[in-house]
């Protein structure tokens, strides 16, 4: 699997013991990360968790897909995490008749320099919604792959690094809608977690009418931070350290599913990564310098649940990944430090 | 799934001892209670033991058996130990002669049978082995039901031998004991299905829970309703014998439940020792005369024949004076309260005058004994006491009925030559018969002779060899047996001088308490009546006084009354001291049997060594878990290479030792989660909270957090939380976690899993080089 060795070289070159976050850079986070959660609360509202996870996932360098019925405010989300963040922001609606060169960018012939130029597609920015993202057709969808997973795009041959930090923050419909095309399995697994809005509580509903009735919220939305102060904090989590024996269970728990009678489909050696990256952002945002199992815990649901496939039998009982996910986690002990 | 199963365990081994308490019943004393309990008990904590280290069935049972015959060993088999506690061939040897002694005595004797020696070791062994089968198969293999045919089994046994009804009680206490067994298994096994049926909420037709559940009980009252109405309705078969020989009453007629055997074989006994009572009479004589039950007249091979002859009814109960009238003669009259005495068995004093049967028919044989047609429980008869002079046994007159046919006179050649040599040798040739029986038993009463029940087997004097010879013969040599064989050679003898003698067969006249006369089972007794024309049938009592009592005055020899008349004479003390296999029947014999008479706190220590034994060694056993456990949570703690491994050996420890008083943090949980859920569950708050809050925190930082982060020791918030959630607990759970710490069980299991290992390893080793 060649994408996964090339994760282990992008990330995790450097094995062993890093130095962890110091007490600042422990607080930097937590500051910072914190205003950005309360900004994001004033427009998103009473839907907190989907906004640290949200966080979480910018914290820890992965791709958020938000999946949700329409007009529960997933593209809401998204513009609202770009807005508060000082950096370039690109928004790709993407619809059937979008071409993959529409996004990576294309090369044109230059009449002064008679050589061809490279015109940067939407791509190239540091936040990039991908609004409907399953509206595309699989030939553009499949454009995202490289550019999502190795934060770089080769056209004509030519690679193009793209700005650090980079993050996709998708919305799609669910796939039973009409005049949509599933994601494939190979992109859904690059997407770091999954945020499911649900609707809001009939209470959050109200202030939203309150607030929300004479103009667009995100006018009034100013950054909180920008693009090298996150780069800085995922600098941070990147250190926050991890026991051999809270790996062991990231590793216990990913087998699990590969072992599950409930499951088609298990979580990839991608998943585990990801889910010891949010775990790690996760206990950064407690301000701890190390990973718990209940960090892993936490993150298990959003970061596995759309990479599993169930059974048809698990279909028909009407369960859900997260109910396997949850039964799971009850089952597989939390191993202590070995010898 | 545990494996242990101590409410199972207790249920088993209660059921097999209460299977055991129709024993009570059969035998004279409860000497065999204690060593059977104990054995019971044993084999129920090997059991219980090696299931809880998870020993395959195998080994469960061959552990229990290997221990069961240790401490059966060790109870009964001392003295033929290696090195006083490693039982042998020796061992092996005396249990084979104790349990022949067993079967003997258990062929031999009425119930209530003799508890000896062999006869404990028996029982102390079928009950052990019932026990061990109850266990293995209702508890290690978990076949309750099938269990049910061994305690049915075990308790027939007993049931049937009694020769009587059983009270209620010995059934229903072990049918509740393995119900109980049955049910917990059942219940447990339902269990074990979980709850992959959904039980449905609205209306429980269709509900295949309730539907389960109610074939159940139906099944289950239909099985009831059977059990009684099919009793009911099929007619009752006899009463029959699964070993023949325990409780000889051969068939269920009605009346007493006492029968006496009257077909006498030499080499067996006629006695029996139970403290019984069979009569109880009141008289006005200081003197009463035993009481004859019945007349045996033929003597063929060493043994005492009925002779099946026509009956004459006994007019009005009343009998016509036999002999000269004018012999002095006193009439007694004796007042039968209590007879168990099995028709037509009737014990009458002698010679008989009238009785008064209350509607019964007495009938008399050819030869003279009575009978009745139906079983009275109380009667009065009248005898004549004689009173006779030196002249009224004078031999001239008429001889008594049936002498033509030379019955009372006939020889049996079996042992006649040894028995003429005594007699030559002891009676002169003119003598009279009066001189004659006078002289017969002053000598079988003089100190020549040993009573015993125990027959000895003869052995030639010269090569020293057992020999087989006929029974009177060998009463003769060995000069050792009980009143058959005294009273059989008395009227061998007779016989042999021409005087007519007959063997009576009754009750000795018992002992005297309360005003009244009580007749026990062992009273029984036999001696020669010998034919006078003046006096009629007279008795006389060769018989050692151990047993027989005084001898009538008239049968002594005039000068040398004194020495041989008295009751406890020169038989008595001139007796060898007491075998092993010696039982003397008189109370006085029996008190001797207990040397009890050491005093101060050295003689109690000795005489309860075996109590204070098993005192020490369940002391023992009951410590062996904790102090394995303790020891493994010690190993633990002091393996531990540094700080982050002695927090978590402080962990792992506080979780097991949590666990045995019921708490235990769910499978997948964190540390924080677990000590969230121990907090709750062991109601800790305050210090013990806050000492638990530490605890997880020290915890999560020794586990997780980056290398060579200082940890705390914790074992003082280790204890604390210990004790506040072991005193919050109730009592039995305390005591449970204290005496049966699971870290002590997987102590014992690593031990036997190396013990286990050790043989494979071994080859390994052997085989590397």
């Amino acid at each position: 699997m060649p994408a996964h060795d090339e994760v282990q070289q992008s990330h995790e070159t450097v094995r062993g013991e890093r130095p962890t976050p110091s007490g600042a850079a422990l607080d930097q986070v937590l500051q910072v990360a914190s205003s950005l959660q309360n900004a994001m609360n004033s427009v998103i509202e009473g839907k907190p968790a989907a906004v640290r996870t949200a966080v979480i996932a910018l914290l820890a360098e992965g791709h958020i897909l938000i999946e949700d019925v329409p007009g529960v405010g997933k593209t809401m989300l998204a513009k609202t995490l770009a807005r508060c963040i000082d950096a370039s922001v690109r928004r790709v609606q993407f619809t059937p008749d979008l071409l993959p060169s529409d996004i990576t960018g294309v090369s044109v012939f230059n009449q002064d320099v008679r050589d061809f130029e490279f015109r940067p597609g939407a791509i190239f920015a540091n936040v990039v919604v991908g609004d409907e993202i399953n509206r595309a057709s699989p030939k553009t969808q499949s454009a995202l792959l490289e550019s999502m997973e190795e934060a770089q795009v080769t056209v004509d041959g030519t690679t193009y690094s793209l700005p650090r930090p980079f993050m996709v923050l998708a919305t799609q419909n669910p796939i039973e809608m009409e005049g949509t095309y599933p994601l494939p399995e190979a992109q859904r697994d690059r997407f770091m977690a999954r945020i499911s809005m649900g609707y809001p509580s009939a209470r959050s509903e109200l202030d939203m009418l309150d607030q929300h009735g004479g103009g667009s919220p995100l006018d009034d939305l100013r950054p909180v931070t920008d693009a090298t102060t996150i780069t800085h904090m995922i600098e941070s989590v990147r250190r926050v350290h991890a026991s051999q024996a809270l790996k062991q269970y990231v590793v216990d728990l990913t087998q699990a599913t590969r072992t599950s009678s409930a499951l088609r489909l298990g979580a990839s050696p991608r998943a585990s990564l990801h889910l010891l990256r949010a775990s790690r952002a996760h206990a950064a945002l407690a301000g701890r310098d190390h990973v718990l199992p209940d960090d892993v815990q936490s993150m298990t649901t959003p970061v596995l649940a759309h990479r599993l496939m169930l059974t048809g039998e698990s279909q028909l009982a009407h369960r859900s990944a997260a109910d396997v996910l949850a039964d799971l986690l009850q089952r597989v002990r939390v191993p202590a430090p070995t010898r | 799934m545990n494996r242990t199963r101590p409410v199972e365990t207790l249920l088993a081994a209660l059921a097999s001892f209460t299977v055991a308490l129709p024993l009570l019943t059969l035998f004279d004393s409860n000497a065999w209670v204690r060593p059977t309990l104990l054995v019971i008990v044993v084999i129920a904590g090997v059991g219980l033991a090696l299931r809880s280290l998870s020993a395959s069935a195998l080994q469960v049972v061959l552990g229990q058996l290997v221990v069961g015959f240790l401490v059966v060993s060790w109870i009964h088999g001392r003295g033929h130990l290696y090195y006083g506690f490693l039982p042998g061939p020796d061992t092996l040897r005396t249990f084979g002669i104790l349990l022949g002694e067993a079967q003997q005595t258990v062929l031999s004797y009425s119930v209530p049978v003799p508890t000896e020696r062999g006869v404990v070791v028996a029982i102390t062994m079928l009950v052990g082995i019932t026990a061990l089968a109850t266990d293995a198969v209702a508890v290690t293999l978990r076949l309750p039901a099938l269990a049910g045919l061994g305690l049915l089994t075990a308790y027939l046994v007993s049931a049937t031998n009694s020769g009587e009804g059983l009270s209620w009680k010995y059934f229903v206490l072990p049918f509740a004991c393995w119900s109980a067994l049955v049910a917990t298994q059942g219940i447990a096994s339902v269990r074990r299905w979980g709850t992959a049926v959904p039980r449905s909420h609205d209306g429980n037709e269709n509900d295949p829970v309730l539907g389960v559940a109610g074939t159940a009980r139906l099944l289950g009252a239909a099985a009831l309703a059977l059990a009684v109405v099919v009793p009911a309705v099929v007619p009752h078969l006899p009463t029959t014998y699964l070993a023949d020989g325990l409780g000889r009453s051969d068939e269920g007629r009605g009346g007493g439940s006492v029968r006496l055997n009257t077909t006498i074989d030499l080499r067996n006994s006629l006695e029996s020792q139970s403290q019984e009572p069979v009569i109880s009479y009141t008289t006005s004589t200081s003197s009463p005369a035993p009481l004859r039950v019945s007349i045996l007249t033929d003597y063929r091979r060493g043994e005492w024949r009925t002779r099946f002859d026509a009956d004459d009814v006994v007019p009005g109960g009343t009998e016509q004076v036999v002999g000269a009238p004018d012999v002095k003669r006193t009439d007694v009259k004796v007042d039968v309260s209590e007879n168990r005495l099995q028709a037509p068995q009737i014990a009458l004093p002698t010679p008989l005058r009238s009785v008064d049967l209350d509607g019964a028919v007495l009938t008399r044989n050819f030869v003279g004994g009575y009978e009745v047609d139906r079983g009275r429980g109380d009667y009065s008869a009248t005898y004549s006491e004689v009173a006779p002079r030196e002249q009224d046994f004078a031999s001239d007159g008429e001889e008594p009925a049936g002498a033509e046919q030379g019955i009372f006179t006939e020889l049996d050649s079996e042992g006649i030559l040894r028995l003429s040599e005594l007699v030559d040798s002891v009676v002169p040739e003119d003598a009279t018969p009066l001189e004659t029986a006078r002289l017969l038993q002053a000598h079988f009463r003089s100190s020549q002779y040993t009573y015993s029940l125990q027959l000895p087997t003869p052995t030639d004097p010269v090569s020293g060899r057992a020999m087989m010879s006929d029974p009177l013969s060998n009463f003769l040599v060995s000069r050792t047996g009980y009143c058959v064989q005294f009273a059989t050679a008395f009227v061998m003898a007779a016989r042999l001088k021409g005087i007519p003698a007959r063997m009576a067969i009754g009750f000795l006249p018992g002992s005297f308490t309360n005003g009244g006369y009580t007749v026990r089972a062992a009273d029984a007794h036999a001696w020669p009546e010998l034919w006078f024309p003046r006096l009629g049938w007279t008795r006389f009592e060769p018989t050692p006084g151990v047993q027989s009592g005084a001898a009538p005055t008239y049968s002594l020899i005039p000068t040398e009354a004194a020495p041989t008349a008295s009751p406890t004479g020169s038989a008595t003390t001139a007796a060898p001291t007491p075998t092993l296999s010696e039982r003397p029947d008189s109370d006085e014999g029996a008190v001797q049997d207990n040397p009890t008479a050491t005093a101060g706190p050295l003689g109690w220590v000795r005489d309860n060594l075996l109590t204070i034994g098993v005192v020490i060694g369940i002391v023992l056993s009951l410590l062996l878990l904790p102090v394995a456990a303790w020891m493994r949570r010690r190993r633990l703690r002091l393996d531990a290479r540094d700080d982050a491994e002695r927090v978590e050996a402080e962990w792992a420890s506080l979780i097991s030792r949590l666990g045995d008083i019921g708490i235990a943090p769910p499978v997948g949980s964190t540390p924080r989660q677990a000590g969230a859920r121990l907090t709750h569950d062991a109601i800790l708050s305050g210090d013990s909270k806050a000492a638990m809050g530490r605890l997880v925190d020290t915890v999560e930082r020794a586990r997780y957090a980056p290398p060579r982060t200082p940890v705390d020791d914790v074992s003082d918030d280790a204890r604390t939380v210990w004790r506040a959630a072991v005193s919050a607990r109730q009592r039995s759970d305390q005591v449970r976690a204290y005496l049966v710490p699971s870290d002590g069980l997987r102590q014992w299991n690593d031990a036997k899993d190396a013990v286990l290992d050790w043989p494979r390893r071994a080859w390994l080793r052997l085989r590397r080089r």
